[in-house]
């Protein structure tokens, strides 16, 4: 689903990515992990636009996407979350959800100013997901009000209310700060959108959550890869032991 | 949704307000100072949706106001066009203006995007300037022609001569402007403008090309900005470069930001406060201006939704005194308890 092939970055000395290959099955959830500035959020922006490759390709089904520019990357079908949880504060919690299905183009986005008379309509789909993660009761409450771990659900759930429908989900750091009973609901929630389909790539430092979701692992460690393989075996590699696991 | 609403009460009071302004407030003066509001509601409601819904700090705002009333001025005394249709091509001029403006610069943010916007009107102020065969320069051009009548069928035809008929021109295009903003910042259009300024990598990460929406807003904002000029040159019967510099721009702003940023009405209270009020007390421009800054930081201190935001203030501030069974004008015990 997902081909990088030998893709590098750098920032003025440092090089933050060098030459990295991978590969992403379809409806798996691949592990990426790594010591701090090992290059793992860096690779992510390469995959999802944000910062161009000096070198590399990446396909995403069959299609090159390094040169695509972030919103036509999500619109080729990848979506992805934050490390810091980014969602829009001052929108209600449903407004949330509901941008992300509106249409993308100026134009067709544009006929709603004179002829769809409820823009802000919520949708069945968008309810269904807010009952998901228990946030219906606060549907018209501004996200920004919400808890911490509140908007790591909402960004979550906001992922899947994605038009078109995101087949790849990038999650940087899902876990982080969050406490254990949400570390179970979000693990819940990636394994049932793994059963309707979706493929996750995932950044993560806790071992606990790589070795119970992840299929495949792979390791970065001064934005070279240095293992890639089941968690099991990965666990047990004498270089990811000594760049990141440590004895 | 943000603070879209215009409320049930805000919107017919304007109207009927607006409507009955001539007879309620009869003389020539006092209908100036009418059409000035309705102008500035034009422009600072064109500026909101550039600064206030969109979040891009563009300062040219009254360059553009410039195009349309040097731009339908010049096609008028110079080419012979019809001034209808100089006032719509001096529109339309102001829109690929900015529309070259913003391609060039909104993939700039804050303060870069503000430094280069106002590096465009300078640009323009200086051209006017200096371009003296064209433009008289700094002295300015005199206006000898009116707007010629519009012919409404049935009716008498709408005839440029009195205060009050360019009144309720103005009044029409401000209220359109009002009614064209809102409907896009309730629109779909208007979510993602609005996301844009929330966050903007967020925005272009859930699939929206943000650079285009910004640059419409842009190019919507300006062409608004320029109706404003288009049509107010005439009934000025005078214009100068200085009527369109950047101190120009910074008033609107100001308004804007006193009014409240991201609502449909503080454009309106602050034209109507920050327009007439310093005229009818016949305030001196220094003082004026020092009075606009003090305002400016006391609004932004103690009350950052600006003067459409003390309804709302109000009446949260009702509410919890009466949440805590206190009467409404108590004081410290209030502050003691919380």
């Amino acid at each position: 689903m997902l081909d990088v092939q030998g893709i590098r970055k750098r920032f003025g000395g440092i090089t933050a990515v060098d030459d990295v290959s991978f590969q992403v099955a379809p409806h798996s959830i691949t592990g990426l992990i790594g010591p701090n500035g090992s290059g793992k959020t860096v690779t992510f922006n390469l995959i999802g636009g944000l910062s161009r490759v000096e070198g590399g390709q990446i396909f995403f089904q069959g299609e090159r996407i390094d040169r695509l520019s972030p919103d036509a990357v999500t619109q080729r079908g990848i979506g992805r979350t934050f490390q810091n949880v980014k969602i829009f504060p001052d929108f209600s919690v449903a407004e949330n959800l509901v941008i992300m299905g509106q249409p993308r183009e100026v134009l067709r986005c544009g006929r709603s100013i004179f002829w769809n008379a409820r823009p802000g309509e919520i949708g069945a789909r968008n309810r269904d997901l807010l009952e998901l993660v228990g946030l219906s009761e606060k549907r018209d409450e501004p996200a920004g009000s919400l808890s911490y771990g509140q908007q790591k659900l909402l960004a979550f759930v906001a992922l899947m209310a994605l038009r078109p429908d995101p087949g790849l989900i990038l999650l940087d750091e899902p876990m982080a700060g969050v406490n254990p009973r949400l570390v179970t609901t979000l693990l819940g929630l990636i394994r049932l959108f793994q059963a309707r389909g979706k493929t996750f790539l995932i950044i993560e430092h806790d071992m606990r959550v790589i070795m119970e979701l992840c299929s495949t692992v792979i390791v970065l460690d001064q934005g070279r890869k240095i293992a890639e393989g089941p968690p099991t075996e990965v666990r047990r590699d004498e270089r990811v032991i000594e760049a990141y696991l440590g004895r | 949704m943000t603070r879209n609403g215009f409320g049930l009460l805000q919107a017919p009071a304007f109207v009927v307000v607006g409507v009955l302004y001539p007879w309620l407030f009869p003389g020539d003066y006092l209908i100036h100072l009418g059409s000035l509001v309705c102008l500035y509601v034009i422009l600072t409601s064109s500026l909101n949706l550039i600064i206030g819904y969109t979040g891009q700090f563009a300062v040219a705002h009254a360059a553009f106001y410039g195009v349309g009333a040097y731009g339908s001025v010049l096609l008028v005394t110079r080419l012979g066009v019809p001034v209808w249709m100089a006032a719509m091509a001096a529109i339309v001029l102001a829109g690929l203006f900015a529309l070259v403006i913003g391609l060039l610069t909104l993939r700039l943010r804050g303060a870069y995007l503000a430094i280069c916007t106002f590096a465009f009107s300078e640009l323009f102020r200086l051209t006017l300037d200096n371009w003296v065969s064209l433009t008289n320069g700094a002295n300015g051009i005199i206006i000898r022609f009116t707007l010629p009548t519009i012919a409404l069928p049935g009716l008498p035809g709408w005839r440029f001569e009195s205060r009050p008929a360019y009144y309720y021109l103005f009044l029409l295009l401000a209220g359109a402007t009002v009614c064209l903003i809102q409907r896009i910042v309730s629109s779909d259009v208007g979510r993602v403008l609005q996301a844009i300024r929330q966050d903007e990598v967020l925005a272009r990460v859930a699939g929206f090309p943000t650079y285009r929406y910004k640059v419409v807003a842009f190019v919507v904002g300006s062409m608004l900005a320029a109706v404003a000029g288009a049509t107010y040159a005439p009934y000025l019967s005078y214009i100068a470069p200085d009527l369109f510099d950047i101190n120009e721009t910074i008033y609107i702003l100001m308004i804007v930001m006193i009014g409240g940023l991201r609502t449909i009405g503080g454009p309106l209270w602050g034209s109507i406060l920050l327009v007439s009020l310093p005229q009818l007390l016949d305030i001196k421009p220094v003082v004026r201006m020092l009075v606009y800054g003090v305002t400016l930081i006391i609004i932004m201190v103690r009350l950052p939704g600006g003067l459409s935001q003390i309804g709302q203030s109000l009446v949260g501030f009702v509410a919890r005194r009466r949440l805590r069974g206190l009467p409404v004008g108590a004081g410290s015990a209030g502050r003691s308890d919380a």
